[in-house]
């Protein structure tokens, strides 16, 4: 049987069920996150590690949730959180390096044994990553999850009109670069 | 105005061209279960990590005595070799005088 968010939650309260229900969180979750998670980092061990931290991070937390958000929508937001500290690191962990982090980041997708795209859907992962990293996040949960902007409002805490904004311009310049690159 | 070859990106196939190693998922639950503490790891895994233990233990004694016995022969060598020099100093006319004497004092 399928638990609804807010039965999860109120397992996730009760005594003696937590770590019993947190394993049902995961199960319920894991997948939307990864996917999440893996447009940002492109690369599969990456998300990997991303996702662990994400529920550590969750577990560590839950008993300070408030119920204010979604379940799912916190979990987005940590997840989110996550992936930008990850990126920060490597960045700082190339700041000697003449690579960008993204030349690496796409290095390392063409080398990937789990990327199986065309030469059409490298070129688009190519432009995504000239972006700046928020945009990126924005135009992927619109791009390929389909969010509603209010969905993606709550989230990343951005309002709507800037979230249009952005996915607007982000199109722009992705349909410019593949234009030119293919 | 659009370029002949411009390319939308609704004409893109939106499927994301990614896959994960199979089962991983799965695994994926279970390694969590495991570091929150809802699923003791499988008797194999630790097994494994006593048996790697208790190897690295052997390793340590097995080091130890190979050196302590290399030790202990170099200590050996040296002062055979010591006591070599020793005699080779002494004229053996000298060892002679000193065994007499040595007899005589005895009597």
């Amino acid at each position: 049987m399928k638990l609804t968010e807010q039965e999860l939650l109120e397992q996730l309260r009760a005594k003696g069920q937590k770590t019993k229900a947190f394993s049902s969180l995961v199960g319920m979750f894991q997948e939307r996150l990864y996917w999440h998670i893996r447009k940002m980092v492109l690369v599969h061990e990456d998300a990997d590690d991303v996702l662990q931290n994400t529920f550590i991070k969750a577990w560590k937390g839950i008993d300070k949730f408030r119920g204010d958000a979604k379940l799912s929508t916190w979990l987005y937001r940590i997840a989110t959180n996550e992936t930008f500290t990850f990126l920060a690191n490597k960045r700082m962990q190339q700041i000697n390096s003449m690579d960008e982090i993204e030349d690496t980041m796409l290095k390392k997708l063409t080398a990937d044994s789990y990327f199986n795209g065309d030469e059409t859907q490298l070129a688009l992962q190519k432009a995504i990553l000239t972006l700046p990293e928020k945009q990126r996040l924005v135009f992927n949960m619109k791009y390929f999850d389909g969010l509603s902007y209010e969905q993606m409002e709550d989230i990343l805490g951005t309002s709507v009109g800037a979230l249009k904004a952005s996915y607007h311009h982000a199109r722009k310049k992705i349909e410019k670069s593949i234009t030119g690159e293919i | 105005m659009k370029t002949e070859n411009h390319i939308s990106i609704d004409e893109i196939n939106r499927e994301l061209p990614f896959s994960v190693p199979p089962d991983y998922f799965e695994q994926f639950a279970q390694k969590i279960d495991e570091q929150i503490g809802n699923r003791r790891p499988p008797l194999g895994k630790m097994m494994t990590s006593w048996l790697y233990l208790a190897a690295m233990f052997i390793g340590v004694l097995l080091l130890g005595s190979l050196f302590y016995s290399i030790y202990q022969k170099r200590f050996a060598e040296k002062n055979e070799m010591m006591e070599m020099y020793i005699l080779s100093q002494v004229k053996e006319i000298s060892m002679f005088d000193y065994y007499l004497t040595d007899d005589e004092s005895q009597d």
